[in-house]
């Protein structure tokens, strides 16, 4: 019992891997002593633009026709064949920043930044801010007419368009929690599958043999989350697509 | 024999144009050899690949383009494993060398 206790208690705790840790700081009495640090999440971004700048102007084929036409005909399909090509460098930049990054949280000792809800969810509403200046830009005040749904009585009309407004507003954090949670969850689950396993695994040489049927459900997890990174920054994509059209078309 | 005479026989006699030592000896063999030379010179087979210029040309001369390959793939994966680790043995690891949290 008490080796078992031992062994246990091995299991750091899971949220461990996402803890932000100062890796470079400037702590001198300049810029009204501002305080300039790099940290882990901050490193992790430079390497993962970096990567996605060097993969960009090393490619010469492939990579770039693949993910460029599947990009490209999420744009024309969701927002507009002709008007919606404009917002195709955008969507494309921003659908590899995200898949790089979940791609780096999925390397063993490797940090994911989109975990953090502090970085999705300042990517989704500059997303949802930007989509509704550039319907108040298109349309004026016509712009408004996205809250009145088509045909609805004017008795109900207050309630409808409070509800419209919510849900228009509730576009902002369902964007960028949908991203960290599914990372953030993947990540937690694999963490907490594979400590227990090692610490089966660890525990006796029938126990190392009997480990291997969770070893094999960790792998297909592994699997999993990396169909999840590339689902997810997919859907990102897709649902930024629609809310610029929301904001071109006015439903 | 006087010169003048020779002249009057030479003029008789027709000129040797063929003879067997000046077969091949055409007007111009100096030139032909320069251009036999020259041509002899220049590089034989297949022209050699271009080098990309630039900080990176040679890593994408190896890896991508005609040669395509997976390999940046593990690069980065064993360039992040790295970096992770030493992260991972500074802020945690080295702390629990002998005792378990």
């Amino acid at each position: 019992m008490v080796s078992l206790s031992n062994s246990l208690s091995f299991i750091s705790s899971p949220l461990d891997q996402f803890e932000i840790r100062t890796l470079l700081s400037l702590d001198a009495p300049i810029l009204a002593n501002m305080e300039i640090t790099v940290t882990n999440i901050g490193f992790y971004l430079i390497v993962g633009v970096s990567i996605a700048f060097i993969l960009n102007g090393l490619a010469t084929n492939y990579y770039q026709i693949t993910i460029y036409a599947t990009i490209h005909s999420i744009v024309v399909n969701q927002i507009n064949r002709t008007k919606g090509q404009i917002y195709f460098p955008f969507i494309f930049s921003l659908f590899i920043f995200i898949l790089v990054n979940n791609l780096i949280g999925m390397i063993p000792y490797g940090f994911a930044s989109t975990s953090h809800f502090v970085l999705t969810f300042s990517i989704s509403f500059t997303i949802v801010l930007g989509a509704t200046i550039l319907g108040l830009q298109k349309h004026g005040l016509e712009f408004f007419s996205l809250f009145v749904p088509a045909g609805c009585p004017l008795a109900l009309l207050p309630l409808l368009v409070l509800v419209e407004f919510l849900s228009y507003v509730s576009r902002n954090v369902s964007l960028g929690l949908r991203l960290a949670a599914n990372i953030v969850a993947g990540h937690l689950l694999l963490h907490i599958l594979s400590s227990l396993t090692y610490n089966i695994m660890t525990s006796g040489f029938i126990f190392f043999f009997m480990a291997l049927l969770p070893l094999s459900f960790v792998i297909a997890f592994s699997g999993l989350e990396l169909a999840i990174a590339f689902i997810q920054s997919q859907v990102f994509v897709v649902l930024t697509c629609s809310y610029i059209k929301d904001a071109l078309e006015l439903h | 024999m006087s010169f003048i005479a020779k002249r009057g026989i030479s003029t008789l006699i027709p000129p040797k144009v063929a003879s067997p030592a000046g077969l091949g000896a055409a007007k111009d063999a100096v030139r032909m050899s320069r251009v036999v030379d020259f041509y002899t010179k220049l590089p034989k087979g297949p022209a050699p690949p271009r080098k990309t210029p630039g900080l990176l040309g040679g890593y994408q001369d190896k890896y991508f383009g005609k040669k395509a390959s997976g390999m940046p793939i593990v690069h980065v994966i064993v360039g992040i494993m790295a970096i992770g680790y030493a992260q991972a043995y500074y802020f945690h690891i080295r702390h629990h060398k002998n005792n378990a949290h």
